[in-house]
């Protein structure tokens, strides 16, 4: 009985349905486009928030940075990095953007560096695989070397279950003066080229003074 | 109409005749309004979404009762490790000893038994691999390193600190973030409490095991006082020894320990459980893993609080006892002069001597015995029987000898009945019986009048005939006054007293009548003659015996020369330095040192000890022992710049550091001295004293774990209006595992209930609605560890 009311009712729609008026049609023309215009204001201002960013400043270390509003900043004096930002909200792996300086000698190269970097991080990162090494140079124009590497992360707290993440990083040093800057990048292997504007960003951003 | 017809069919209201709702009609009144309310329970649910777990700690730990705090089994079982001691050979790790142990803080510390630690001829080990227990109801999992931080070979404890992980990773230890116990109070312990013991039964392939008891006596043992072994009726393997024994408030109370029971040289049980030698089969020639018998035996977690705080300041004292291995004398010890007593004095002597037989109801009974020839670490065990049944509340079971080369050594039990009957007390040495030191005594009747001594002090007469500076240690001189008391001394009793010097007697008396003079009762004063060469440094002792059964015994120190109020000047200019170069006080000696200082020795001069003496030497921290190390006296009797020390990896923590030194328990010369502040710091031991913060995130419309989800805790001065996400900011944050579980690393320092601290915690995870929540409340009494569980929904 129901379903019999309602193809009535339907039917009477139907033929109740006849051409727009001017007015009506301009009407849901408008109609369209505020929603399109709504989506696409929606989506500038996702995209707004999600690629917002502040300035990192650290006049001791003479390093200036543009990198993500909402990660976790940290900038301990007793660290050996000036600065060292996180996405708490990435799954699995929290993507990371840091800048380190170390002290290097006179004639060090940037593949000195790269080699202390290699024989410091087996210790430090578990199953460290170097991957590659290029030659870049950076939008001041000043020269510097790329490295790709892979580690796995492993849990190290046994009462929590986590299976092993296979982190990719990119490191690139630049020599200035006695010091060596050293741009990392880390993500999850599978999300690394989604997320290496991040790097491109800060790289784009980052001022050595 | 169709839309009418469909109204039609919904239920109309029942009303009465006049108008007024009939009982039907309120009861669906009430219905309807309860589902509207729950209906807008649970859009306020839905609105007030996921923090709405929350909730409940806000108001839960901020009301002015705080919630009880009782035993959490689970998190005493994840506390309780297996310690394993293990060697390489043939490019395989061997297992050689077994045992368990026990998480005392946050990042790493490990209290467990010495011998399950310790290198020995029993266990060889170049490694201690420590397992965990992941989940409750599975074998734990070989998952760290441990490396000896401290060790008590006498009193048969250790402490571990894990250092790395089995890949060979080191550890950072402010990166862990483990279970872990609080010490309890074991003085407080009375007879039937219910004891909870934790601890692994087997070689690691079960579970952590549970198993409860009650308090069912105290054991008494020379050095450590009433209460060096608390009795239990529970029924636990030996394997269990190291673990864990807590009061109903979860707090560790105790340690089961057993040292392995050695009979002629050879292990009474041990098991083969790997092919060792790689020859295809495990047999009687690969390495066996010793078991303890059944334990019934804890040591009281009072004698293992030093060790456990020194461990957690970093303070090691000079000497490195961990890996001592103990000396061996040449030949086998003798046990000489074994008797009872049913007191001893705070000086360690005995009251009066009980000779075959007491009366009923006696509710202590001290077994002492001589000793000559043993060595620290060697294993000894008393073995009681009643009337020739096994009685374990009496007995001792297999322990570490810590009492050194010779001397008088007890056991006892206080606080129990002795139940009426004949007592058989057998003593065995690493297995060997010493028909020497058996003795029985029989326990029956009413109090007799027999005649007695008790209670021998010593002391020089004055000029008054009084007796002057009494005590167990006395300046060198040539009178030396022993007052007891007597009872019960019918005239013309036989009676005898015997003074010896190290062993050797250098005075009896003739047989003697009583005279009818001195009374039946009353105190008396006795003296050796013209000694030649008066009473120079040693121990000494006198024995009184009545018709040549001992009655009385104790023994007294001299050393030093004669202070003006007659008392020994034996240790004297005690100084404080930080440094020591070719035996020499380096830097000058103060009082007071600023922070940051990496050692601390202190010098001092001593006079007329005899070599051999049996001195004490113990370290306070702010008034509580750290160390307290009792050996023979290594020097010669007269000198200078005898030092002692503190060390510290970094620095030694501010505090008053204090040097008491003792002869014969009686303390002849203390001295302290202030580095920094002269206190600790707050928070000195927050690693084992916060509440810990875990939980689960899950999709709020799955239920599923969020893996990797970031769960933020801020510090307590930050709420989340203030969180500018600067690190500095941060407590401590937990990613969550493959089930969404997570574990912050930082334990949460405790208010007080009038200062309750807060705190804010936020939950992170892409393509899900941030959560943020304030006000979680910690005070002194919130019990640990606080679970929160956060459902997240998708954005």
């Amino acid at each position: 009985m129901r379903s019999t009311t309602r193809q009535q009712e339907i039917y009477y729609l139907d033929e109740s349905s006849s051409e727009l008026s001017f007015r009506q049609r301009w009407n849901s023309y408008l109609t369209i486009a505020l929603a399109i215009s709504a989506v696409l204001l929606g989506l500038t201002l996702r995209n707004s928030t999600l690629n917002a960013s502040q300035t990192f400043e650290d006049l001791e270390a003479g390093i200036r940075a543009q990198i993500p509003s909402g990660w976790i900043v940290d900038s301990d004096n007793d660290t050996d990095y000036v600065f060292r930002a996180q996405d708490p909200n990435a799954l699995p792996f929290k993507t990371l953007l840091q800048v380190s300086v170390i002290p290097v000698g006179p004639d060090a190269a940037p593949d000195n560096v790269l080699t202390y970097l290699d024989i410091q991080r087996p210790a430090q990162l578990s199953a460290y695989t170097r991957i590659s090494v290029s030659s870049i140079t950076l939008r001041d124009g000043s020269s510097a070397v790329r490295m790709v590497y892979a580690y796995t992360q492993n849990e190290r707290n046994p009462f929590l279950e986590s299976v092993p993440i296979v982190v990719q990083g990119v490191d690139v040093v630049v020599l200035r003066r006695s010091q060596a800057v050293i741009i990392t990048y880390r993500e999850e292997r599978n999300s690394f080229d989604d997320h290496l504007y991040r790097m491109d960003n800060l790289l784009q951003t980052l001022e050595i003074f | 109409m169709q839309k009418k017809h469909l109204f039609k069919a919904l239920p109309h209201p029942v009303r009465t005749p006049f108008g007024t709702p009939s009982p039907k009609d309120l009861e669906r009144g009430r219905s309807r309004k309860f589902s509207k309310g729950l209906f807008i329970l649970g859009i306020l649910c839905i609105l007030i979404g996921i923090g709405a777990p929350l909730l409940p700690l806000r108001g839960g730990h901020a009301q002015s009762d705080p919630p009880p705090v009782e035993l959490n089994e689970d998190t005493i079982k994840r506390a309780t490790v297996f310690v394993m001691q293990t060697y390489q050979e043939q490019n395989q790790m061997v297992i050689s000893c077994v045992g368990s142990g026990t998480l005392v803080s946050v990042d790493g510390l490990i209290l467990t038994n010495a011998h399950n630690a310790v290198p020995s001829d029993t266990c060889r080990s170049d490694q201690l691999v420590i397992s965990m227990t992941v989940r409750l109801d599975e074998p734990p999992i070989p998952t760290y390193t441990a490396e000896i931080v401290d060790a008590s070979q006498g009193l048969n404890l250790a402490v571990l600190r894990i250092n790395g992980y089995l890949d060979g990773r080191a550890i950072d230890p402010g990166t862990l973030q483990l279970p872990f116990v609080e010490l309890g109070d074991s003085d407080a312990v009375q007879l039937d409490d219910t004891i909870t013991i934790v601890g692994y039964p087997a070689f690691g392939q079960d579970p952590v095991t549970v198993t409860r008891g009650t308090a069912q006596g105290f054991t008494a043992e020379a050095r450590a006082g009433n209460r060096a072994w608390l009795r239990t009726g529970a029924t636990i393997p030996g394997t269990m020894s190291g673990g864990g024994a807590y009061d109903r408030s979860g707090k560790l109370i105790g340690i089961p320990t057993i040292a392995p029971t050695i009979a002629g040289g050879e292990l009474v049980d041990c098991r083969v459980i790997q092919d060792s030698n790689q020859d295809g089969r495990a047999d009687r020639n690969d390495t066996c893993v010793p078991v303890g018998g059944f334990i019934s035996t804890l040591r009281p977690a009072a004698l293992a609080r030093g060790l456990v705080r020194a461990s957690a300041l970093g303070i090691r004292q000079g000497t490195d006892l961990t890996n001592t291995a103990p000396l061996r004398a040449e030949g086998n010890p003798t046990i000489s002069t074994a008797f009872f007593t049913t007191s001893v004095n705070a000086a360690g002597q005995p009251g009066t001597v009980v000779g075959g037989g007491a009366p009923s109801g006696i509710n202590s009974l001290y077994y002492f015995f001589d000793y000559d020839n043993m060595a620290d670490g060697m294993i000894y065990e008393l073995r009681v029987t009643l009337d020739g049944n096994y009685e374990p509340n009496y007995s001792l079971p297999p322990s570490t000898w810590s009492g050194g080369e010779h001397g008088t050594w007890y056991i006892g039990s206080t606080d129990i009945i002795w139940r009426n009957g004949v007592y058989e007390f057998r003593l065995f040495i690493d297995g060997r019986e010493y028909s020497e030191g058996g003795k029985s005594i029989v326990l029956s009747g009413a109090p007799t009048n027999r005649p007695l001594f008790s209670d021998i002090v010593f002391g020089v007469l004055d000029g008054n005939g009084g007796l002057i500076g009494t005590g167990y240690v006395l300046p060198e001189g040539s009178a030396v006054q022993a007052r007891f008391s007597f009872l019960n001394m019918e005239p013309g009793t036989t009676w005898t007293h015997a003074w010896s010097r190290d062993g050797q007697i250098i005075y009896v008396s003739n047989g003697e009548a009583w005279p009818a003079e001195r009374g039946v009762q009353g105190t008396y004063d006795i003296s050796v003659g013209a000694l030649e060469g008066g009473f120079t440094a040693g121990e000494y002792r006198v024995s009184l015996y009545i018709n040549n059964e001992l009655s009385a015994t104790s023994s007294f120190v001299i050393a030093g020369g004669a202070a003006s109020d007659n008392t020994a000047n034996v240790f004297s200019d005690i100084r404080f330095t930080t440094d020591a170069s070719s035996d020499e006080p380096g830097g000058t000696a103060r009082t007071e040192f600023p922070a940051g200082i990496e050692s601390l020795y202190a010098f001092f001069n001593w006079n007329l000890l005899a070599p051999g003496t049996t001195w004490t030497r113990r370290w306070t921290v702010d008034g509580e022992v750290m160390f307290d190390i009792t050996e023979a006296w290594d020097a010669g009797p007269d000198g200078q710049n005898y030092f002692v020390s503190l060390g510290s990896l970094a620095a030694l923590p501010d505090a008053t550091y204090g040097l008491d030194i003792l002869l014969g328990n009686v303390l002849v010369k203390q001295a302290t001295v202030k580095v920094g502040l002269g206190q600790l710091p707050v928070g000195a031991f927050a690693s084992a004293s916060g509440v810990q913060l875990v939980g689960r995130i899950t999709d709020a419309e799955t239920g599923q774990g969020i893996p990797g989800a970031m769960f933020i805790v801020l510090e307590s001065e930050y709420s989340i209006e203030d969180f500018l996400w600067e690190q500095s900011q941060v407590l401590g944050s937990s990613l969550a595992d493959s089930e969404g579980r997570f574990q912050v690393p930082a334990l949460l320092p405790r208010g007080t209930t009038d200062e309750p601290l807060l705190y804010s915690v936020l939950v992170r995870a892409e393509g899900y609605l941030p959560v943020n929540g304030d006000g979680i409340i910690v005070i002194d009494s919130t019990a640990s560890p606080i679970e929160i569980n956060v459902a997240l929904t998708k954005n």
